[in-house]
């Protein structure tokens, strides 16, 4: 099976977009990274949900100490203003310059290896330097489901 | 031979050309360290060949497999440990113990460091330790600056009390074939007490970051059982450290080298743990070691050519007065500490053990200027947030944890770091003037 199956099509970000709509544009289509084009339409790097918490809110020493954590440590809790603020700031700082890209051709197979590869959950479809959408391992496995039912 | 019957030839030159040419590719940091030490390793045998003056042969047999072997298999033991939970376990239950005491905590802190820099190489336990500080601190809402300093400068000075908290010791332990209780014995005394004065510094330093009044501390925020996740793998990582701890206390009695005492703990350590090979190999920081072998040989090179035999004759009159050995003495603790401020303390030990080797050729008593050497180079580190790596690592995990006035800036460190290194030089001056009979063993 070919991954165009497991397409999910969404808009791009780019330079001046606020962390906040692209946040919403990725839970509205269920994908946990963007493209981002640069003012040419060229996709130059991703937005990435991961890694725009990794950069406001969750520091390295919580990720390593995570289990030591106790569950009512309130007091790592970021107040509502963290939140508000992180998602009226501009995508520009939390832009990866690595993309993961495949054309719409590719088999599933393909696909999954790459995510392996680049350990991650999704890849973009870009076929002649046009933007399709994005795959994830979850729209993938929807779509050998739907195939196999 | 004696001083007067050698002079400086073409080959010193060379050798020393070639030494100086590593080094300042080393320090400039132009390229990795490993790198310019592998590079200049290169030259001096190439060079040496063709002079005539070094061998492959030559070169290879002054790598000391004794160091390399023992921070190899130290590091396994290490790595073995590491996922264990050990650390963690420690580190939250000495949060708990400080009943919410900022000072208490750092004590706490810093003392489990030093203890296990005594046995473990200080960089590991650093690297360990400084995250799990942050997040303490973080959860307390404390600034974690004062204590990442308070470990790395403590564990530091821990380190330098043993044969193998620090490598320079290790070098300095085979070339002098001096024993862990000899370490324990000569420099345990005059370090614990140079400790217990640094944490007092330490305290009056951040006496108002530590204000028991100035903070609400819910030690409650902590999940201790969350720490230890395998109670046995833990003890099956345990045991072939406390066997390997046990073995450093006899091995001059039963005629091991250190490393070998190391190798015997890790063998029963991978029968226990039987770990993944390449997670284990992956955890041994083959950068270090190759920084070190390429170091002796390059200072090999040196030493074949018949430099530091001149130096150490040169050097031989002035220590074979023993008014004048102590001045030496004191003298060499200085400078390696001055040099160990600005400069990896590496290579100046590596460089200054054919020295006093060539010294004890001589006829020279070299005994109490091994334990200059040691304290200088232990101790001289602490001064500049680049003297040690642990210093280092803990600068940046305090940049990394973006806590308000956490970042630790270079002369912020110094500001710190050069009145502590002052007076535990100071006073180990004072301790080893005292009592320099007892460095004379």
């Amino acid at each position: 099976m070919r991954i165009i199956k497991g397409l999910i099509e969404t808009p791009v970000t780019r330079p001046g977009m606020l962390i906040g709509e692209a946040l919403r544009i990725c839970v509205e289509r269920g994908v946990p990274g963007l493209p981002f084009v640069d003012q040419s339409g060229k996709v130059t790097g991703r937005f990435s949900v991961r890694h725009a918490f990794l950069l406001s809110s969750i520091s390295s020493d919580m990720i390593k100490g995570a289990h030591l954590i106790g569950h009512d440590a309130l007091c790592l809790s970021h107040g509502p203003d963290h939140y508000g603020e992180l998602f009226a700031l501009t995508i520009e700082q939390t832009i990866l310059e690595d993309a993961a890209c495949l054309p719409s051709n590719a088999l599933v197979e393909k696909g999954m290896a790459l995510m392996e590869k680049f350990n991650s959950s999704y890849l973009f479809v870009i076929d002649d330097e046009r933007y399709r959408g994005v795959v994830t391992r979850l729209s993938l496995t929807r779509a050998l489901l739907e195939e196999h039912a | 031979m004696t001083g007067s019957s050698i002079a400086i030839d073409a080959n010193m030159w060379i050798a020393a050309t070639v030494l100086v040419g590593a080094y300042i590719l080393i320090f400039s940091e132009i390229i990795h360290r490993t790198h310019a030490a592998i590079i200049g390793a290169v030259a001096m045998i190439a060079i040496g060949t063709y002079v005539g003056f070094y061998s492959q042969e030559e070169a290879i047999l002054a790598i000391d497999a004794n160091t390399i072997l023992l921070l190899a298999a130290m590091m396994m033991l290490v790595a073995m440990l590491r996922p264990t939970g050990a650390f963690e376990y420690t580190a939250v239950r000495i949060a708990r113990l400080s009943a919410g005491s900022p000072r208490r905590l750092l004590i706490y802190l810093s003392l489990a460091v030093s203890l296990i820099s005594m046995v473990l190489d200080n960089v590991t336990t650093i690297i360990v330790f400084a995250p799990l500080t942050v997040l303490i601190s973080r959860i307390l809402k404390l600034n974690p600056l004062p204590f990442l300093m308070s470990e790395a400068i403590l564990s530091n000075i821990g380190g330098a009390s043993t044969l193998v908290g620090d490598p320079p010791n290790i070098m300095i332990g085979s070339a002098a074939a001096l024993s862990f209780t000899d370490f324990l014995v000569h420099l345990g005394p005059p370090m614990a007490l140079i400790w217990v004065s640094t944490v007092l510094l330490l305290l009056l330093t951040f006496r108002r970051q530590l204000d028991p009044s100035a903070h609400d501390l819910n030690l409650e925020y902590f999940d201790l059982e969350s720490a230890v996740t395998d109670r046995i793998a833990l003890w099956r990582a345990l045991v072939p450290l406390v066997l390997v701890i046990a073995l450093f206390f006899v091995h001059h009695q039963l005629e091991l080298f250190p490393a070998f005492a190391a190798l015997i703990g890790l063998s029963l350590g991978l029968l226990l743990t039987q770990p993944h090979p390449e997670t284990l190999f992956g955890e041994v920081n083959w950068s270090v070691l190759i920084f070190f072998a390429a170091l002796f040989v390059i200072v090999g090179g040196v030493e074949a050519s018949g430099l530091l035999d001149l130096l150490g004759n040169n050097l031989a009159e002035m220590a074979n007065e023993p008014g004048k050995l102590l001045l030496t003495s004191l003298l060499l603790m200085w400078v390696a500490a001055l040099l160990s401020a600005v400069i990896d303390n590496i290579p100046f030990t590596v460089t200054m053990i054919p020295i006093i080797l060539g010294l004890g050729a001589s006829g020279a008593e070299t005994a109490p200027l091994w334990w200059a050497l040691a304290i200088g180079v232990g101790l001289g580190g602490n001064s500049t947030h680049i003297g040690a790596t642990a210093n280092l690592i803990a600068v940046t995990e305090a940049e990394k944890s973006k806590i308000e006035g956490a970042r630790i800036s270079p002369l912020a460190w110094m500001r710190v770091g050069v009145p502590v290194t002052l007076s535990g030089l100071v006073l180990a001056s004072v301790v080893y003037t005292l009592f320099f009979e007892f460095f004379l063993d």
